[in-house]
């Protein structure tokens, strides 16, 4: 076994830079291990590379890094982190290492964090539906076993709460297998992480749950590598332990920002909003990562959150998730500021998937037209609110002014309900009739006729 | 003219008037009555139910901190097991027939590497070796300046060689090498832990 070499020739550091000159044999994206004078350890990655010269972004910032006295070791080989079942009920740092006072669990099993996006070839359909217990997902923007389903979310609204819901909530009805959450934070302040570690353990969840967290004052540069090291963990265990993993990332818009910062800390030619060029295939990278294997147990499904600055979803960190995802939940302020939980809009929500998931065998016959009816008919409780808002609403038709009952109906029974509040399919999609019933027989022109025959009551209409 | 029969029939009909008030007082009474224990049951059981949900709650998060804490306390124990069993034979590591043959191999094999001046530092329990490592590096014959040096930062034992003009430092330190195996070692020692622990006896060695 050779000696390692360590390089202490630094020429700069900028930001969360550092540059090495007299470097030999050093690939791109290798990990790279930093100690400052006192030896305390930093991780880093290569980012760029020449015959001399290497630039290396350092995960853990470069505050209290001297050009003098630093030694830099290339290990020749990408970030990995060790992955075992039992790192479950752990809380990590955006490196994989444990921060909840006990050791590192004992493995020699590592994993490289870049992981791959899965072969097309290997990937099976996600057709599993996995219920939230939250009726306008369930009902409406079903998520699906494997699926990769982002919240767009605002400034101040509750996706934090509707995330930990679907964590704690979350079960799969057509399969046994066991299921997990693995929650990676992103610049996120320590009040929003307490939250959600509080959260899964009052219900239970924690144990088989797993947390990164990269906090709001943490190197913005970890942002990076948080999302990885989850999915990586995530990977292990749905394709090597066969479990569900559910994997929740908040907030992405955290990460996007953190990559900007990296872009131009590098000098790279800003693109949109100055992000850089890449963000897509970035945002790809991570996002690629959920899905089934064929002839394998185990999925990863994924909830990645983001918030829209000023609410505009054609910011391009929506709009560019937006591209990748199977679907969006979106959640609208109108409907927050009604005092509304959760705020799921109606109409620009989408679950693309939903269609194979869902119906006889797996949710319940009913449920594809139900959903269809549910989205025309209250698309036209929107249009006619508009027109009301122009001409009043004593010129509205008696049918204009049935619509606009239900459309009342639809937010304060079906959208609304509590935070604790576990709703089954079979729940939602009867509060999804009573709201339909308070429609005339002949509105409902998306559901079969028996199933009018069945699920229509009338009684809902006057009561 | 007498008044009576007129009195004792108003009389009547106000005392009939009184008793129906009173009746339908009751009557309201009661009804308030049951209305009041009503919402004292409706309110008994919310407050039951929220209470069965806090103590559950509760419950739950005290089961998911004794799993974790137990969890963790284990890994804990292992974990200090392992150090010291580390450390151990790291401390026993000089008196080893081949660690003065590792140190004169890991020194030689860096300072071929330097084509100039060469810095070898050893921890200050090995400074019985500098002499003959100087030698031995000076018998290749060239001109190099060698240096050897006592470096209190190495503890367990190796050396590092430092190649001032090009900015590098060969590190053949054991507590590198440990830290580059330490997964490997940790596995194995808890392997080991483990088959004892089951009555096997261990094949990992």
């Amino acid at each position: 076994m050779s000696a390692e070499i360590e390089y202490t020739n630094l020429s700069g550091i900028a930001g969360p830079l550092i540059f090495v000159d007299g470097i030999r044999g050093v690939g791109y994206g290798d990990i790279v291990e930093i100690r400052d004078a006192s030896g305390e350890l930093r991780t880093g990655q290569t980012l760029e590379v020449d015959e001399q010269r290497a630039v290396v972004q350092v995960y853990e910032g470069t505050s209290g890094l001297s050009v003098k006295g630093t030694r830099v070791t290339f290990v020749g080989r990408a970030l990995e982190i060790p992955v075992d079942r039992d790192m479950l009920g752990r809380v990590y740092d955006g490196l994989g290492r444990p921060i909840d006072g006990a050791p590192q669990v004992i493995t020699d099993r590592m994993m490289n964090v870049n992981g791959l996006p899965i072969n097309p070839w290997s990937r099976e359909y996600p057709r599993d539906f996995i219920q939230t217990g939250i009726s306008a997902i369930d009902g409406m923007n079903t998520l699906i076993r494997g699926q990769k389903l982002p919240i767009f979310s605002g400034s101040g609204m509750p996706h934090n709460r509707i995330a930990a819901q679907i964590a704690r909530q979350a079960r799969i009805l057509t399969a046994e297998e066991e299921f997990t959450v693995i929650f990676a934070a992103m610049g996120v302040k320590f009040d929003v992480a307490r939250f959600f570690i509080d959260s899964l353990e009052e219900s239970g969840v924690l144990t088989h749950s797993a947390i990164f967290l990269s906090l709001a004052d943490s190197p913005s540069i970890e942002r990076l590598v948080t999302p990885r090291t989850a999915l990586t963990l995530a990977e292990y265990l749905a394709f090597e332990e066969g479990m569900h993993v559910l994997v929740i990332l908040t907030d992405m818009t955290n990460y996007c920002e953190a990559l900007r910062e990296l872009s131009s800390s590098r000098g790279e030619i800003p693109s949109r909003k100055g992000y850089p060029g890449y963000l897509y295939s970035d945002l790809a990278s991570v996002y690629e990562r959920a899905g089934r294997l064929k002839g394998g147990k185990g999925s990863i499904t994924q909830v990645p959150i983001l918030t829209m600055p000023s609410d505009d979803i054609s910011h391009p960190v929506p709009d560019l998730t937006g591209y990748i995802t199977e679907g969006q939940i979106v959640l609208e302020r109108a409907l927050f500021n009604k005092g509304i939980y959760p705020p799921i809009a109606g109409l620009p929500s989408l679950s693309r998937l939903m269609k194979d998931g869902i119906g006889e065998g797996r949710t319940r016959k009913d449920h594809g037209q139900v959903a269809a009816q549910l989205f025309a008919s209250y698309a036209k409780v929107k249009r006619i609110r508009a027109l009301a808002a122009i001409v009043g609403e004593e010129e509205l038709s008696d049918l204009d002014k049935v619509y606009l009952k239900f459309g009342t109906a639809f937010e304060e029974i079906f959208l609304r309900q509590d935070y604790e509040e576990n709703r089954s399919i079979e729940q939602t999609l009867d509060i999804g009739w009573r709201m339909l019933s308070l429609l005339p027989r002949d509105e409902l022109y998306r559901i079969a006729r028996e199933d009018i025959q069945k699920y229509y009551m009338p009684e809902a209409a006057s009561a | 003219m007498d008044n009576t029969s007129l009195e004792n029939s108003i009389k009547r009909a106000s005392e009939e008037m009184i008793a129906e008030i009173r009746e339908k007082e009751a009557r309201e009474l009661g009804r308030l009555d049951e209305d009041y224990a009503a919402e004292i049951e409706r309110f008994r059981k919310t407050m039951e139910a929220e209470t069965r949900s806090r103590m559950d709650q509760e419950l739950s998060r005290l089961e998911n901190r004794a799993v974790l804490e137990r969890k963790k306390l284990k890994l804990t124990t292992v974990e200090r097991f392992i150090q010291r069993i580390v450390e151990d034979v790291m401390r026993g590591i000089r008196s080893h027939p081949r660690y003065r043959q590792f140190l004169m191999d890991a020194a030689a094999g860096a300072a071929a590497q330097i084509p100039e001046n060469v810095e070898v530092r050893l921890a200050p329990d090995d400074g019985v070796y500098g002499n003959e490592i100087d030698e031995a590096l000076r018998i290749a014959g060239d001109h190099r300046q060698i240096r050897i040096e006592a470096d209190a930062a190495i503890g367990w034992g190796g050396c590092l060689v430092v190649d001032s003009a090009r900015g590098r430092i060969f590190n053949r330190t054991l507590e590198r090498i440990y830290f580059r195996k330490a997964l490997q070692i940790r596995r194995k020692v808890l392997q080991v832990l483990q088959d004892r622990t089951e009555g096997k006896e261990s094949v990992t060695r």
